[in-house]
């Protein structure tokens, strides 16, 4: 069968030096600093990712360790109010917006292409590009204590008090537009991860056989596309109100505080979910690993995810109980915020099934994920409570949300991202996470944790308000309020303990092979570390556990692992139909470039002048912006992108 | 299956093409997402015209249907042109392409020219009221939507005089097309929250 002009019948070959050799070649990143600067590697993007999310966890960690020394007993003067003030607003902002998310984003990126049986992720470059614009907008909320105006009205910045009148500074600028900033980076990703999932894969990797975290981050990242653009709308609404008068948020002048409230809880109540979906699907995953057999219930976990990311975008008024809302709408978001654990509870019994019925391994990895499964309950059970109105009304505002929060958002995330540390450890770097140290380091951050954030009910219980500089003596909070301060620091100490393993097994840790853990999906078909191309072969997969298929005997044939397309032309990969994985098109991937970083500093230009009120910067960075993307676009013939013959590819 | 690694045997397509090509799919998620902003921009124009006011809501009744009317008609007129830009570069039909894309892009700069004469006869200023704010910041982040689309007919109109496209390699015109067709439709809504409700006769419940 001949092929016209624009057609290729792809090769079929297995792995041999030779082709391994010019994939190298074609595949791997420029030497030296050029690398991380212009690299278009999901995997080298993926680390950068890990990393930074690794630093801003250690930014704003430090910020609560002074909380809680401030804290650690009543009349406490380490702090002022208004240093308080600055303190907690960043570190719910670190911890929330630039370390939850960002982090997954990273196990995502190193993982998806692995995951999928591909070369890269769809977009390579807009990967890039939204690393670099999760770290200057980070880097930009950071640059706000340059200028002595940290964000100081919490990560959920109420109005009216976040209005020109009562703040007067640039702090709330800084809030407003760093989120509008990071929110271009969530929106890049979440394109990125949709086309990647639904369009490059290889052949056979049908929908219903994606692992669960696939599923997950796919879940987060579609509602992503659907929250982020409220924020970032309300966040220009607030900046406009701020700096040119308007009308929105402003109760003096005819605006409405509340809907402030409606806004920023319509996007940070499905956020929530964004930051735990991931890492629910990095437990489904890796628990069959270490319990020897397939998860249970995969389709009811795959639906559960889907189910608890949709009802998510319900639930956000339950978060202004308080505010003297009518007792129907209060009366439909509570039953909404209790239906939500149903899915929820359906994941936690498969997870419970899978360990029942299977084997366990005592993995310092399989450590972590009991320990989710721990703090999943309380967690679950303590937001089951808040979620009834009446209740609600009585806990509104004191440390009973603070341990709530914690439990959610640090307890359902770290737990995983741990857990999904030591396992992909060894595919990331060749050598494995030191075990020993391993399960001190999981004991001190379990106690820790606990220790800390359930104490905080009982100080909620009490009484104590949240964001409060400190307390008098002699009122009962002294006592709950240490324990959590020596809680903070076990925990500290815990997550030390891993940073000390990582970077000791990085360099001393036990060699390992492919497939240390003998486990089931395609990442662990390739060489630890992978080569810059993934794969020399494309593989083609028959069934959900490729790498298990001979034992479990599942699916309609075999996976074929070791003989495929070789696709060594260019960048190629293949692009498939979306539910049923079958290749349709030999897609043409860019190498690197240095446009991603360039427009991220055009639009680093564009914001800074925005928040320095100089509006000639924000206007040449707009402009430098557009130039960019423009040349960044620029139809490429060995890209196939433009009308030239078929021998230019 | 067993013995073939890859059961597919006839050749396959390389390179961006029109559907299979990932800024196809790249462009439909971002003009999904672009769409919300939209609807929570209604969702907080129809909040404040919902809450207790202290007159009606358009203070100063229902606007003019001058200038919307004639966005409208330019909206659609550039979707029409575009499609017949598309429609010409898959035939091969390099004059149908340049002279549809023009249209597309004097259209669109038309639509700025009137939302800008709109803009310049209102009455009331951006920090006037809590309604003049929405209407400014309504409509400005639709003008900015379509500035994209003119930036991006300039461009695509440029890289198709410079000879890149033609039957089988068009993405970038196919990408143009998607997006004027997503302006279009928010327009639409636009034009439904701002110039049509307000003549539904809605009265909110009013403080004296």
């Amino acid at each position: 069968m001949s092929a016209t002009p624009f057609e290729r019948i792809p090769e079929i070959q297995s792995p041999n030096p030779q082709l391994e050799h010019k994939l190298e070649q074609m595949w791997k990143s420029k030497p030296g600093i050029r690398r991380w600067l212009t690299t278009v590697d999901h995997k080298e993007i993926g680390v950068m990712y890990l990393v930074t999310a690794f630093g801003f966890l250690v930014l704003g960690g430090i910020e609560a360790l002074f909380m809680r020394l401030q804290l650690a007993g009543p009349n406490g003067h380490l702090l002022t109010a208004q240093q308080y003030n600055e303190i907690f607003s960043m570190h719910g902002n670190t911890m929330i917006f630039w370390y939850a998310f960002p982090i997954l984003s990273g196990f995502g990126n190193y993982l998806w292409p692995l995951l999928l049986g591909s070369r890269d992720m769809a977009f390579p470059r807009l990967n890039a590009f939204s690393y670099w614009l999760f770290l200057a907008s980070g880097l930009f909320l950071y640059s706000s204590w340059l200028v002595g105006a940290p964000p100081n009205d919490g990560w959920f910045n109420y109005t009216p008090l976040a209005s020109r009148q009562f703040n007067p500074g640039p702090n709330i600028d800084f809030y407003t537009l760093s989120l509008v900033f990071f929110g271009l980076s969530l929106t890049a990703g979440g394109v990125n991860f949709l086309v990647t999932t639904l369009r490059t894969r290889c052949p056979g990797m049908s929908v219903n056989r994606f692992p669960v975290l696939i599923w997950g981050t796919l879940s987060a990242n579609a509602a992503g596309l659907f929250a982020v653009p409220v924020v970032s709308v309300a966040c220009i609404m607030l900046w406009l109100d701020r700096n040119f008068g308007a009308h929105f948020f402003n109760a003096s002048n005819g605006g409405q505080p509340l809907l402030w409230q409606h806004l920023f809880w319509m996007f940070a109540h499905p956020w929530v979910y964004m930051i735990v979906l991931p890492a629910m699907g990095i437990v489904s995953d890796l628990l069959p690993t270490f319990c020897r057999r397939p998860l249970v219930g995969y389709t009811a976990v795959v639906l559960s995810t889907i189910l608890t990311m949709m009802i998510g975008f319900g639930v956000w008024l339950h978060h202004m109980f308080a505010t003297g809302l009518p007792s129907l709408g209060m009366a439909f978001f509570a039953a909404t915020s209790i239906l939500i654990t149903l899915p929820s509870g359906v994941q936690l019994f498969c997870w419970l099934a899978t360990i029942y019925t299977g084997r366990p391994v005592f993995t310092t990895a399989f450590h972590f994920l009991a320990g989710y499964m721990f703090v999943f309950v309380i967690g679950g059970v303590s937001g089951f409570m808040s979620g009834a109105a009446p209740v609600d009304w009585q806990l509104t505002d004191t440390y009973w949300v603070v341990a709530h929060i914690h439990y959610v958002l640090i307890g359902w995330n770290l737990f995983a991202v741990m857990a999904g540390m030591y396992y992909w450890f060894p595919k990331m770097t060749g050598r494995m996470l030191n075990e020993k140290l391993g399960k001190w380091n999981f004991w001190t951050m379990f106690i820790g944790f606990n220790v800390a954030f359930f104490t905080m009910h009982i100080t909620g219980l009490a009484g104590m308000p949240r964001r409060v500089y400190t307390y008098p003596a002699g009122i009962g909070w002294h006592i709950p309020n240490l324990i959590s301060t020596v809680g903070a620091f076990v925990l500290t100490v815990g997550i030390l303990l891993f940073f000390i393993n990582v970077f000791y097994s990085k360099r001393y840790g036990v060699r390992a092979g492919r497939n240390p853990w003998d486990a089931h999906s395609l990442e662990w078909a390739t060489t630890s570390p992978p080569p810059p191309y993934n794969f020399p072969v494309i593989p083609s997969v028959a069934s959900r556990h490729p790498l298990w298929e001979k034992r479990l005997k599942e699916g309609d044939g075999e996976s074929v692992l070791e003989r495929g397309a070789v696709l060594d032309h260019h960048h190629e990969t293949f692009g498939v139909t979306a539910m049923d994985g079958e290749p349709e098109v030999i897609l043409k991937m860019p190498s690197e470039s240095y446009m991603p970083l360039l427009t991220t500093c055009a639009l680093s230009v564009l914001f800074a002048g925005l928040v320095s009120r100089s509006w000639w910067c924000a206007g040449a960075g707009a402009l430098l912006t557009v130039i960019l993307s423009v040349v960044w676009l620029w139809p490429l013939a060995e890209a196939g992108q433009r009308e030239v013959p078929a021998d230019v590819l | 299956m067993s013995s073939e690694a890859f059961p597919v045997q006839p050749p396959l397509p390389m390179g961006s093409i029109g559907r299979m090509a990932s800024g196809t799919w790249g462009v439909v998620f971002l003009v999904i997402s672009e769409s919300m902003i939209f609807a929570y921009l209604a969702f907080g124009y129809f909040y404040f015209s919902s809450q207790p006011h202290y007159g009606p809501w358009p203070p100063d009744g229902p606007p003019s249907w001058f200038y919307p009317g004639w966005e409208t008609a330019v909206a659609f007129a550039g979707s029409l042109s575009v499609w017949w830009a598309n429609r010409a570069v898959a035939r091969g039909d390099r004059a149908g392409l340049l002279s549809g894309l023009a249209v597309s892009l004097l259209l669109s700069l038309g639509f700025v020219a009137l939302q800008g004469l709109d803009w310049y006869h209102q009455p009331t200023g951006f920090a006037t009221d809590p309604y003049s704010s929405f209407y400014y910041l309504i409509t400005g982040f639709h003008l900015a939507h379509v500035v994209v689309g003119v930036i991006m007919f300039a461009v695509v109109l440029l890289w198709s005089g410079l000879g890149y496209f033609g039957p089988v390699r068009h993405t970038p015109v196919k990408v143009a097309k998607i997006y004027w067709y997503f302006v279009t439709i928010v327009w639409l809504i636009v034009l439904f929250t701002l110039d049509v409700t307000p003549y539904f006769g809605w009265k909110p419940y009013q403080v004296h």
